[in-house]
């Protein structure tokens, strides 16, 4: 029964033989003449500073929560749309308390204020300096 | 055109409601009626869901086959109905002492509460899997909720990472028996399966599964998170996840195993007997040493999935009536194991004062002179979880050892009852500090003059355990008709 994939198999090894195929090719083929202005970060990136192993914002996460729910719900609005003429009322109502669930969580984070990126951390403790200077 | 049959989610929908309506509260401005405008929305939410769980009629599968409404699931669901009514009353003084955000925290239990009903309604593997997940998750941030508190946010931290853990076992088991049986859904999954001579896939599949939801079961070997996330956590989260968690785990693994694998019983069964004997010995021997009391629950916890899943072992039986009788014999079990497992927790809250619970076995010394009733109540419920006439804890251990000794399994029996006697010593041990040492002179602590102020309502949901652990007891043939009914529509 494991031969009934091997087109499968077949298949990944040509791609990544083209893949590689062409990087060679492309390598071996073309002319190399690097200057500062060639090597420079393409367009949209952005020069690096540090490592990405550093400690950062817990409020990130929260962001990015709520980025994720949001973008759920665009994967669930969309195939909804396409067969909302055929589905009928039922399928209005059962997206309308979808869209209720979320905006009861979208309202509950705004209304405690984690969406506000300047907070106050109430009292900030100012340690001594140790040096005794 | 989906077909959607919605009486049949109405319990867990009503639940849902009163949790997003708890949260919808939580954000107009604070009035005095605030707190107890939340309060009610969460028993209303409770009583309708149990009003809506409909009494009689045959199995019925909805939604695309995805969930079933059958004896079983309405047993399992007002087991944890049950538990989540007597959680809320419980938490209240808790989340008053330590400050804790209501809404948020009865919301959150609500929300596990649903999650555990769809679980053992759920009739294909990836429901399962999510109702898991949505129980576990809001289960996770119950145990973390006191946030100032070290030892929560450790319990959180444990549970979270090796729940985790524990989910990829299971969703990987369940992709594997996916490829063996080709459907997801239980009805078909064995015979999709077929026999498991030689079908490494099927077996791997079915072994992770038991491995994920023993991790949920808390059973040995998987263990080991059990008694720091029960100790560390609120006390009434612990009393609702030790007990709520373990009936819809057992209810799902149940109709996993006896509903979708009844011909694969040759590859879940010694496992489940395995585990039932590990989990024995290792639950009444790590309770023998323990000084804290929730500690000592904590393992007891351990001990009692292992004798719940004794009754899963004998469902491995090729004979029908008694797979049957394992099973009704384990849901039991389950019933009986929540009522009193439930309020011995309370009961530390009960004994203690606001924001000091009772935690050592110092701490009850001497507590039957200044407490007679609450000393009582817990007398009761430390006699049943040991398994001693009248009460549901003997009911229990009785009809499964008996339908482990007629499904063959005699070896898991004679263990069952030499680990019950082991435990007869710790649990006595705290009905004999109770009512026989004296409180403790310790020099710098004075020893409380007068009855300590406590919540009358925490006193009442110990006494509704006692009470129920009595009534399972002295009058078990309704509540086993009940089971009884559950495991045998579960056959296919």
């Amino acid at each position: 029964m494991y031969f009934d994939y091997a087109n499968i198999l077949v298949y990944l090894l040509v791609a990544a033989g083209f893949i590689l195929g062409s990087l060679i090719v492309g390598r071996v083929v073309r002319r190399q003449r690097p200057d500062p202005e060639k090597l420079a970060t393409y367009e949209c990136g952005e020069e690096t500073i540090g490592t990405a192993w550093i400690q950062f914002n817990v409020r990130f996460y929260i962001i990015a929560l709520i980025f994720l729910i949001f973008d759920v719900e665009i994967a669930v609005l969309f195939p909804w749309t396409t067969v909302f003429r055929q589905a009928g009322l039922l399928a209005f109502i059962e997206m309308g308390v979808f869209l209720a669930i979320l905006g009861v969580g979208f309202a509950y984070v705004w209304a405690k204020g984690d969406l506000e990126w300047l907070k106050s951390l109430g009292e900030v403790r100012t340690e001594p300096s140790r040096e005794g200077r | 055109m989906p077909t959607a049959d919605w009486s049949m989610i109405g319990p867990v929908l009503a639940v849902l409601a009163a949790a997003l309506g708890m949260v919808a509260l939580d954000l107009f401005p604070r009035r005095p009626w605030h707190r107890s405008a939340v309060e009610w929305t969460a028993y209303l939410g409770l009583i309708a869901a149990i009003a809506l769980l409909h009494g009689a009629g045959e199995p019925r599968v909805g939604f695309g086959g995805a969930l079933i409404a059958d004896p079983l699931s309405r047993f399992m669901s007002l087991a944890i109905l049950l538990a989540t009514a007597l959680a809320v009353p419980a938490s209240l003084p808790a989340i008053a002492a330590r400050g804790l955000l209501m809404a948020e925290y009865l919301a959150l239990l609500l929300l596990s509460a649903a999650g555990m009903m769809l679980l053992v309604m759920s009739h294909d593997l990836i429901t399962m899997f999510l109702s898991v997940e949505v129980l576990s998750l809001a289960l996770y941030v119950l145990c973390g909720i006191a946030r100032k508190d070290a030892r929560s946010n450790e319990s959180a931290m444990k549970y979270f990472v090796l729940g985790a853990f524990a989910t990829g076992f299971l969703l990987y088991g369940m992709a594997l028996v996916y490829g063996a049986a080709g459907t997801v859904f239980l009805s078909g999954m064995s015979d999709g399966i077929g026999g498991t001579e030689g079908s490494v896939l099927a077996v791997a599949g079915v072994s992770l599964i038991v491995a994920g939801f023993a991790f949920k079961l808390g059973a040995a070997p998987f263990h080991m998170w059990v008694p720091d996330v029960y100790e560390g956590a609120p006390t009434p989260v612990t009393a609702f996840m030790s007990v709520a968690v373990k009936a819809a785990g057992l209810g799902a693994l149940a109709r996993l195993l006896v509903g979708g694998m009844a011909l694969q019983a040759d590859a879940w069964g010694p496992l489940a007997v395995f585990l039932a004997a590990l989990t024995m010995v290792v639950g009444n021997l790590g309770a023998l040493t323990q000084a804290s009391v929730k500690r000592m629950l904590a393992y007891s916890s351990i001990a009692h999935s292992g004798y719940a899943l004794i009754g899963v072992a004998s469902a491995a039986s090729p004979e029908a009536t008694y797979a049957v009788a394992g099973i009704s014999a384990a849901l039991f079990y389950a019933a009986a194991y929540l009522v009193m497992t439930l309020g011995a927790f309370v009961f530390l809250m009960f004994a203690g004062r606001p924001g000091q619970e009772a935690e050592t076995y110092d701490h009850l010394a001497g507590l039957a002179r200044r407490r007679p009733w609450a000393a009582a109540l817990m007398t009761v419920l430390m006699v049943s979880l040991a398994g001693i006439p009248p009460t549901a804890g003997f009911i229990g251990k009785f009809v499964l050892f008996k339908a482990a000794v007629e499904a063959g399994q005699v070896g898991l029996a004679v263990i069952g009852v030499i680990t019950s006697a082991v435990g007869v010593y710790y649990y006595l041990r705290v009905v004999v500090v109770m009512y026989m040492h004296e409180p403790e002179e310790v020099p710098g602590r004075k020893v409380e003059p007068e009855a300590p102020p406590f919540d009358p309502n925490l006193g009442w949901v110990v006494a509704i355990g006692a009470a129920l652990t009595l009534l399972l007891g002295v009058y078990p043939t309704i509540f086993l008709n009940f089971s009884r009914a559950a495991a045998s529509t579960l056959l296919p």
